[in-house]
């Protein structure tokens, strides 16, 4: 409440970095632990005796009464970082003997903390936050050894790769640069939410079975847990930077023919609908098509729902289209079942450009793949699975998406002509029946509409479900279509046969990978696009941010998470509508007040420099509210 | 001590609340702005405003947060609250309810703010005074049994507006200018507890005395 700049006590006690607002509060921590920071002093600042605390989750700057004050503080600091990284050797927790016990000089302080949480919880809910955060991690198959070197007891991540690591290891990571690897400490550093979850989805087993798929080792030793650093530096060289062991995609290389990858989506619809459907879609004029600007592209197929291909669109990017193959997979029993999944197929083709597929009605499908972890995104019941099946060549990648709600993401898909009509496409069902008998030129509202009142209205529909061989697709469009089906598996193996993750899906509306994740509301998805390097303010066909479409949404949590990185709160559309605009319009309380208080914070950063920041802390405090109501209660956000 | 911030001398934060129509929106824009709109529409969510006053020689910046006072247009957190130091808890002398509201709204304080935080009861709309549901004198009562300071003000035609706004901060100041007086200068300034002071070479025996508080 002191102005800009408040003045704090600061003092180092057991590798930690602790201030006091008052001679007689309690401490309070900055730092959890000093040897994942760096000091750096900051004479170039116009404020004078500086210094910077640089942790990964934040930075902090403190100011020194004198430049001798200061010497002796990044003195201080540097020493007792290095103590504490003796006795962590030692293997000891004797810290506190001789140089733990803090030097205590004044400093005035504190600026400038992007991101992370605030301290204050208490040590005891602390530690077993990170012991369920440890059991939770240690439990994905394949991360009780490090993922490169396999030494028992990794306590250390990567969080964009999504694997655990020794210690060693994660050394290296690091000195390949935060492009390569995030690393962070599963027992010290502070996680988002967001970021275990992103974590939960991957793990070691996955990350090796695309990093290491076809190890070859006259290119790389590989490492063991008594490796030396040349060699494990070498072995995850290889691994991940020249990416020598990730077995190509027939995408990227022809040759490997054999190698399938299918996503598979569920998706719950009556059989009443269903009719409704199968007049939409065999209605003239191709609905479909039009919807989704692609014209007179695509085959209808046989309304007895059989497995058909499809090549359409000539305007498609992808290169590996050219020939029909079916899959067959789960065609044993074909149903009525799969009339809608061959018009949600067919939406898929349209979007995805040329590409081979088959489908089937509900062969694995039922509960096949209910087999996942369930961890409620926003919300939505998120089913995932990852088989590596038997047999080097065939590899197969399952993927079950239980959504009521995501099937938005399809009216998306459907909604390329008509931006304004995304936040308002849940009609009553009514006009469905209309436009529904109408056929023809209502089309494509039709069929949008349609979708989302199936799923709407029903949701003790049937499931039924729909194939796609993605055995074909050019590694972007891969990584686009995980996206779609929140799936961060595929999508990182996208990622190894170097799929851009700011690749511009010109056939959906010129929209990024991240603006296909932030449609389906996973944060994990979009956390993992981030992790990846994902840039946060690219603009589809319509002018819109991601931003723009988590808030067109309505999907708090991803607004939270884009600003929270710094998203564009001004970008405008083509409408000239920022974020603020759109949300006000659409009365969301929570959007509304993240923004506002974003904006606030940026304006109060303008005026009083960089140094001063007084909202900061309501700021983080109401962003990390949302982000841990979004991932653990999502059902609170969800109003109306 | 800094170069950039010398602008003000402190901030405060100061929330508006009180239910929906009772003018706390026009409040705030006839203090920080000097307008009002007859027509203004519901808040979503919360705006913000700020103004910086002078009292006793220093320069206060007020950052005000204006709360949506209907229920479906708060968004839900807590953190309206957090390191608020003053709040007004605004009715309409008009409308008996939302006078009746306020002791929900001083409960929502109580759950959620700071316990020593500044709150003033503001009667708004005294303009209406043929249309007067809530006698003055009820509220001024009312507001001392519960410790609270007590305006009645218009924001139509700027009665009161200004003093509201710089009686509470003037208040805020008080009791945080006393606080400071009382933790700040040389009685046991370095952390009381058991702190060694480490000697890190080359060293230029770490001072310790402390001063008291940046002087901004």
């Amino acid at each position: 409440m002191k102005g800009s700049c408040p003045r704090r006590w600061f003092s180092i006690t057991d590798s930690q970095l602790v201030y006091r607002k008052r001679s007689k509060d309690n401490l309070t921590i900055m730092e959890e632990d000093l040897r994942l920071c760096t000091i750096r002093p900051q004479p170039d600042l116009d404020r004078r005796f500086c210094f910077e605390v640089l942790s990964p989750a934040r930075s902090h700057i403190l100011q020194a009464d004198s430049e001798e004050e200061c010497q002796m503080w990044v003195q201080a600091l540097n020493a007792s970082i290095s103590h504490a990284y003796k006795t962590a050797n030692s293997g000891m927790d004797q810290m506190d003997r001789d140089h733990g016990k803090g030097t205590s000089t004044s400093a005035v302080a504190q600026v400038n903390s992007s991101q992370g949480n605030k301290d204050g919880q208490s040590s005891g809910s602390k530690q077993s936050k990170t012991k369920i955060r440890m059991e939770q991690l240690l439990a994905i198959p394949g991360n009780s050894q490090c993922c490169d070197c396999g030494a028992a007891e990794p306590r250390w991540a990567s969080i964009n790769l999504g694997c655990t690591l020794c210690i060693e290891c994660s050394g290296i990571h690091r000195s390949f640069g935060v492009h390569m690897s995030k690393v962070r400490s599963i027992t010290l550093d502070t996680w988002e939410p967001e970021q275990l979850k992103v974590m939960l989805e991957l793990g070691n087993a996955v990350v090796n079975g695309i990093y290491e798929g076809a190890v070859d080792e006259s290119i790389a030793v590989r490492a063991k847990p008594d490796s030396n650093r040349a060699v494990r530096e070498g072995w995850i060289r290889a691994k991940y930077v020249d990416k020598a062991f990730v077995k190509k995609l027939p995408g990227v290389t022809r040759a490997n023919k054999l190698n399938k990858w299918s996503v598979r989506k569920k998706s719950r619809r009556s059989p009443a609908r269903s009719t409704a459907l199968q007049k939409t879609r065999s209605s003239p004029g191709s609905a479909l098509c039009k919807a989704t600007s692609l014209p007179g592209n695509l085959t209808s197929s046989s309304p007895v729902g059989h497995s058909t291909s499809e090549k359409n669109s000539p305007q498609s990017k992808d290169s590996g289209g050219e020939d029909s193959v079916l899959s067959g997979s789960g065609s044993a029993d074909e149903d009525e079942g799969s009339l809608t999944s061959d018009m949600m197929e067919a939406v898929m083709s349209v979007s995805g450009g040329s590409m081979t597929k088959s489908m089937s009605g509900r062969g694995n499908g039922g509960g096949g793949g209910d087999t996942g972890s369930n961890i409620g995104d926003s919300g939505i019941a998120d089913t995932a699975s990852f088989n590596s099946e038997a047999g080097s060549d065939s590899k197969r990648i399952v993927f079950d998406v239980d959504r009521p709600a995501p099937l938005k993401g399809l009216n998306k898909t459907l909604d390329l002509e008509s931006s304004d009509d995304s936040c308002q496409d849940f009609d009553d069902a009514e006009e469905n029946l209309t436009t529904d008998t109408s056929a023809g030129a209502a089309g494509s509202r039709s069929a949008m509409t349609d979708r989302s009142s199936g799923v709407d209205c029903s949701p003790e529909d049937e499931s039924t479900t729909s194939w796609e061989d993605m055995s074909r697709l050019d590694p972007h469009l891969l990584l686009y279509k995980a996206c779609g089906a929140r799936n961060l598996p595929v999508m990182l193996q996208a990622l190894a046969n170097k799929a851009d993750p700011n690749w511009v899906n010109l056939d959906d509306g010129g929209r990024t990978p991240i603006m296909r994740a932030v449609i389906t509301g996973s944060m994990a998805t979009c956390e993992f696009l981030l992790l990846n390097n994902a840039k946060l303010d690219r603009k589809d066909r319509h002018g819109q941010t991601p931003l723009h479409h988590a808030t067109i949404l309505g999907h708090t949590g991803q607004v939270c998470q884009l600003l929270k990185r710094r998203a564009d709160l001004n970008a405008k559309d083509n409408q000239q509508r920022t974020p603020l605009m759109i949300a006000v319009d659409n009365a969301n309380a929570d959007i509304v007040t993240l923004l506002r208080l974003a904006k606030f914070d940026e304006e109060m950063k303008e005026s009083e420099g960089y140094l001063a920041n007084p909202a900061d802390d309501t700021f983080q405090d109401v962003f990390r509210d949302f982000t841990n109501m979004a991932s653990n209660n999502p059902e609170k956000l969800k109003r109306k | 001590m800094g170069t950039k911030d010398d602008e003000y001398d402190y901030l405060f934060k100061v929330v508006l609340i009180g239910d929906s129509g009772v003018g706390k929106s026009n409040l705030l824009s006839r203090f920080t702005r000097n307008e009002f709109n007859l027509e203004s529409k519901s808040t979503i969510g919360v705006e913000f405003a700020t103004r910086s006053i002078q009292v006793d020689g220093k320069t206060i910046k007020a950052q005000i947060w204006d709360t949506a006072g209907q229920e479906r247009y708060r968004a839900i957190t807590s953190a309206y609250y957090r390191g608020a130091v003053g709040a007004l808890v605004v009715y309409d002398i008009a409308k008996h309810l939302t006078y009746e509201n306020v002791e929900r709204w001083l409960k929502e304080l109580r759950d959620h703010a700071d316990p020593h935080i500044v709150i003033m009861l503001v009667g708004n709309k005294s303009d209406l005074r043929h249309l007067r549901a809530v006698p003055t004198d009820e509220a001024k009562n009312f507001a001392e049994r519960n410790n609270l300071f007590f305006i009645e003000t218009s924001a139509l035609d700027s009665t009161n507006v200004e003093s509201a706004f710089h009686n509470i901060l003037t208040e805020i100041y008080k009791v945080v200018s006393q606080k400071q007086i009382q933790d700040s200068p040389d009685d046991d300034n370095s952390p009381s507890s058991n702190v060694q002071t480490i000697t890190v070479a080359p060293t230029v025996n770490s001072a310790q005395n402390k001063r008291p508080c940046c002087s901004s």
